[in-house]
């Protein structure tokens, strides 16, 4: 994993200030959205909370003594949620799940993978999807289960998967369709 | 009869001479000539709808239906009035006042004298003249431009050194004659010298002004000293003895009505010095408008006098509304007459404030210049919010935060984002603003300071950062950000 290169403007204290103003703040929203999924993408973080005491360096800038208020991160993941790049994992929306890929594009990129592996038609365990030798280097290793099950519906709603539910969760399994 | 044309200031008061104040305005006054009159080319029987101000020195009236423009405004100078009288209402017209005006052969008015031919009537009828009539009355009997002139005349003689021999009733047997005329040529009201001399025995001109200065502040120190036949009032003292009549029930009324009585007269007194100290109050004012004068005349002349000290300076000049509108005077027309006197006086110092004042400084600074007349906050701001009414060149304005200012037409938001823009250059980041760093480079009060960052911000032009060290403003790179992102 490369060293993540932080945008300019992570260095300018009015970022990590949520902005009155609605036309800035919009803006301001906008550059939070991209570093965030840039930056998850990178150090493959699928979640992220609105708990301030989280020290994650998205979120505070040691060298300028800066962090953004949970006000701050609601807001953002908020708006994350709302373009279909994050989901609520809790009712009271404290702990979000980060889509960098929409659950669209992940469906996409497991079809894909199913079909270059000549997988139509039969059956595999979900937690093969993530944990197999097969996606080993593939963008599908390490996904948590909770995204795979998004993408895996999305499939399913599209007819071009099915979803069986196993004896145990580890047990669920999964059928693609041509 | 033509009548001198006024010259009215930009919210349409008329411009007072030195040494003249108003004393009442009356609304609704109609104006109506012997023939016809008027100010020159604006003649007419009659002029409608306007309203009256008598000042110490004239007549005027003031054409309300072209307000804040001079229109057919025209004054009459009182020393060409022969006499008024006020006409009651009866059943075939309304009530009204009639002057009796000396005029010249080519019928414009003139102190009564070779010049004076005839004598025409003016009539002005309004719902109520009596107290009109009754104030003018009294001003003609008290003859202010004769005295306004006479100053200045003493004034010229003292310039050139030729003292004239004052009028006045011959003093006391006993004073030094050759020592009275130097004291009153220094300046000094004629009685106080008188005092000052028979107090000490015409010793000298240092032993008379030494008695002077101190007695300067007493009551009645300018009256013409009583002549010796009469007898001081209140001398008498009634000497405390048992009688009948202060026995008993009725002798403690009797004695609670002397004590009332006595009361009555303490507090007439110290009323009295009220109104001596309210009369220097109006000489002080006087003095600055002369100080004032003297320093508008000297202009870019040389920097000596110049360290006579710019507080000084701005201390005299915010001295000085020779005659403030007050409730008295005034009447109905009390707000409408205080809100074009304070938007007349305020032009300056919206300039040297860039525009914009917040409204407990407007309070005070006009209530400074009054001197001893001071408006009530409520008055202040009823007069602020008739501005648009009167045709102001300013407004009152209510910040999002409730904070109250008097705003000059002039002054633009976007000239001071301008300004704010100027403070933080870009590109990148640029340098913090504190609203304390605005005050100082806009020479602006702090709360304006802030809610010109607010405003600011707003606009778009700056972005906010609430850090440990507090709120700070930056240039707003979030725009060119998302563009280099995108």
């Amino acid at each position: 994993m490369g060293d993540f290169s932080w945008p300019f403007f992570y260095t300018y204290p009015p970022y990590f200030t949520l902005q009155p103003v609605k036309e800035t703040r919009q803006k301001q929203s906008a550059l939070w959205i991209e570093l965030i999924l840039k930056y998850c993408r990178h150090h493959k973080v699928y979640q992220l909370t609105t708990d301030p005491s989280d020290d994650s360096p998205l979120f505070s800038n040691q060298s300028i003594n800066r962090r953004l208020t949970q006000e701050g991160r609601s807001t953002f993941l908020t708006e994350l949620v709302a373009r279909g790049n994050g989901l609520w994992l809790d009712n009271n929306q404290r702990t979000c799940l980060v889509l960098w890929h929409t659950a669209e594009q992940w469906a996409d990129i497991v079809y894909e993978w199913a079909r270059s592996l000549g997988l139509e038609g039969s059956v595999t365990t979900v937690d093969e999807l993530s944990t197999g030798d097969e996606v080993q280097g593939t963008e599908l290793a390490g996904m948590p289960r909770a995204v795979l099950m998004e993408a895996l519906k999305v499939l399913e709603r599209r007819g071009k998967a099915r979803i069986f539910k196993g004896a145990a969760a580890d047990d669920d399994g999964v059928k693609f369709f041509k | 009869m033509i009548l001198e044309a006024l010259s009215l200031s930009a919210s349409g008061r008329p411009l007072l001479v030195v040494g003249e104040v108003e004393l009442l305005l009356v609304d609704r006054v109609d104006m109506q000539f012997e023939g016809s009159g008027g100010p020159p080319g604006q003649l007419k029987p009659k002029h409608e709808d306007g309203y009256a101000v008598l000042t110490t020195h004239r007549l005027m009236w003031i054409d309300s239906a072209r307000a804040p423009a001079a229109g057919a405004s025209c004054g009459l100078s009182l020393s060409c009035v022969q006499h008024v009288q006020s006409k009651a209402s009866h059943i075939f017209g309304t009530p009204k006042l009639r002057a009796q005006v000396h005029v010249s052969r080519d019928n414009t008015p003139v102190p009564g004298g070779r010049d004076a031919v005839r004598t025409v009537q003016l009539k002005m009828t309004a719902r109520d003249p009596g107290p009109l009539a009754q104030a003018m009355a009294q001003a003609l009997s008290q003859r202010a431009w004769e005295r306004a002139t006479a100053q200045t005349a003493r004034q010229q003689a003292a310039a050139v050194q030729a003292p004239a021999q004052q009028a006045a009733p011959g003093p006391p047997p006993g004073t030094d004659t050759a020592l009275l005329r130097q004291l009153t040529d220094m300046g000094f009201p004629y009685w106080r010298v008188v005092r000052g001399l028979s107090a000490t025995n015409s010793a000298g001109a240092d032993e008379a002004v030494g008695w002077i200065l101190q007695h300067q502040m007493d009551a009645g120190v300018d009256e013409p000293l009583p002549s010796p036949a009469q007898p001081a009032a209140g001398a008498q003292r009634q000497v405390a003895s048992f009688s009948t009549a202060s026995a008993g029930i009725a002798g403690i009324l009797r004695r609670e009505e002397r004590m009332a009585a006595a009361t009555d007269e303490t507090m007439e007194k110290a009323f009295k010095d009220l109104r001596g100290l309210m009369e220097r109050a109006q000489e002080m004012v006087e003095l600055a408008e002369r100080f004032r004068g003297k320093r508008g005349g000297q202009g870019d002349r040389g920097a000596p006098e110049e360290a006579m000290g710019e507080d000084m300076e701005n201390e005299l000049i915010s001295l000085g509304i020779a005659s403030p509108v007050t409730k008295d005077m005034a009447g109905a027309l009390y707000h409408q007459q205080l809100s074009r006197q304070l938007a007349d006086f305020l032009v300056k110092p919206l300039q040297t404030h860039s525009g914009i004042m917040a409204l407990p400084d407007v309070y005070c600074l006009f209530n400074r210049a009054r001197g001893t007349e001071l408006v009530s906050p409520d008055d202040l701001l009823a007069a602020v919010a008739l501005f648009p009414k009167i045709g102001a060149p300013m407004a009152l304005r209510t910040f999002a935060s409730g904070l109250l200012v008097v705003q000059s037409s002039l002054h633009s938001d976007a000239e001071v984002c301008r300004q704010l823009q100027a403070l933080v250059p870009g590109p990148g980041l640029g340098p913090s603003l504190t609203a304390s760093d605005v005050a100082r480079a806009l020479q602006v009060p702090l709360p304006i300071a802030s809610e010109h960052l607010t405003m600011a911000e707003g606009a778009a032009v700056l972005c906010r950062d609430d850090g440990p060290e507090g709120l700070r403003f930056f240039r707003n790179f979030f725009p060119e950000a998302a563009c280099s992102a995108a």
